[in-house]
């Protein structure tokens, strides 16, 4: 959260995971390029450096992909989550140079231009296990380039929430081009069990991540009685301190916190990038989105000053240790009287 | 199909350069137009801002003119 733009928001945090970042990458170039070199002496340099910033791409994106579910599943992930763009970011440019070498050399050497040599130097798009696998691989780069491009607050912000995101949930698709592009480029030029058998091993572990966050992750879904403005949702010891339960009820996704003996509830959905408010904690007295760290007052669902960013609250009734809520929405930012609790169940 | 892969390929070329020059202008002036967030801000997150300007162009072209209007 600020109120003016910079160019990359580094804190002691960040700049740490960065560097932890950058040294695995290292590693793990000095090990693919050493075993590289090994097996294979006679390799070039360009096709070493292709080969090379390929897999790291790749290996990037599985574990980009797999940060989500991971969150999902067990909340200590979350410090990864917060500095997933960096990771997208050096995805990107890993590709970028994998693609740049590509085109230097396969397809820049002749009096054709490179890019349309991308496009016809096999042109068999009618066929499956020939079909050429460069232009899987160009187009994922695009995706992943616009992802990387707009990954900025300031695209966030200016292109709408809604828009921004769905932009992003195409790296499912670059992803899935990646995926082809790998397996056809491995069938029509080196048949390497080897490479099919990592590239196996992270698809599933990406996929079964996934349904594993699905079915752990689940929130859980109540149903407002016929006339009952109020829904039961859970028991005072459901909710750990400074923590949320979360609910779906109807359309609406509410994230009741427990904090300084008081109840609150507020729309579990972040105004940044429409984060798990819920997943969150209370920090400092405000709720502390687990992604970028966008925060609110419980109260009121106001951002506390200068920023300006509201969620919607909900109205809360304590029975016994009960715990009941209104899914008819406060308009954003409206104050509702935290629920305290009494001493006996504290 | 080698003339629409020349089609293709001349039309992405004309984009990107009309992009670039489009980028420039809205990083220094465009973006502080349509969100006063981006008013003195530093060189660097300018300069951050020139690639999805230049891919996404006709779109913050119009929402430059619309800003302008208001």
């Amino acid at each position: 959260m600020s109120t003016q733009y910079t160019a990359v928001i580094w804190n002691r945090e960040k700049k740490r995971y960065d560097r932890y970042l950058a040294g695995l990458i290292g590693l793990f170039l000095l090990a693919f390029c050493g075993l590289t070199l090994a097996l294979q002496p006679e390799i070039t340099a360009e096709t070493l450096i292709i080969r090379a910033t390929g897999t790291t791409a790749l290996l990037l994106l599985h574990l980009t992909l797999m940060i989500g579910p991971l969150c999902r599943i067990d909340p200590a992930f979350l410090p990864l989550l917060y500095n997933r763009r960096h990771l997208g970011v050096t995805t990107f440019f890993f590709g970028l140079i994998h693609g740049v070498f590509n085109l230097i050399q396969f397809h820049s050497l002749g009096n054709v231009n490179p890019l349309v040599s991308l496009f016809t130097a096999n042109v068999h798009y009618g066929s499956l296990s020939n079909f050429p696998f460069q232009v899987l691989g160009f187009g994922a780069l695009v995706i992943l380039f616009l992802m990387a491009a707009t990954s900025h607050d300031f695209w966030l912000k200016n292109l709408g929430p809604k828009a921004w995101k769905t932009l992003h949930m195409f790296v499912y698709l670059a992803y899935g081009l990646l995926v082809m592009h790998v397996l056809l480029g491995v069938a029509q030029a080196e048949h390497s069990p080897v490479a099919i058998g990592f590239l196996g091993m992270g698809v599933v572990t990406v996929i079964s991540l996934h349904l594993a966050a699905a079915f752990f992750g689940q929130r859980g879904q109540f149903t407002a009685a016929a006339g009952e403005d109020f829904v039961e949702v859970c028991g005072l010891a459901d909710i750990e301190d400074k923590r949320a339960k979360v609910c779906l009820i109807g359309k609406e996704n509410i994230a009741i916190f427990k904090y300084d003996g008081k109840l609150a509830a507020v729309s579990n959905i972040c105004k940044h990038q429409h984060g798990p408010l819920g997943e969150g904690k209370i920090v400092d007295g405000c709720i502390t989105c687990p992604w970028h760290g966008y925060q609110y007052l419980p109260e009121n669902g106001c951002s506390p000053p200068p920023f300006t960013e509201k969620v919607s609250t909900y109205e809360l009734k304590l029975v016994g240790d009960r715990i009941f809520v209104n899914p008819r929405p406060h308009p954003e930012g409206t104050r509702v009287e935290p629920v305290e609790i009494p001493r006996k169940h504290e | 199909m080698e003339s629409i892969i020349q089609s293709f390929v001349t039309f992405l070329g004309v984009y990107a350069a009309a992009g670039i020059v489009f980028a420039l202008p809205f990083s220094f002036w465009g973006a502080p137009r349509i969100d006063p967030a981006a008013k003195g801000s530093p060189l660097g997150f300018r300069l951050l801002l020139l690639p999805a300007a230049t891919a996404l162009w006709p779109l913050l072209l119009i929402k430059w003119i619309k800003a302008l209007q208001t």
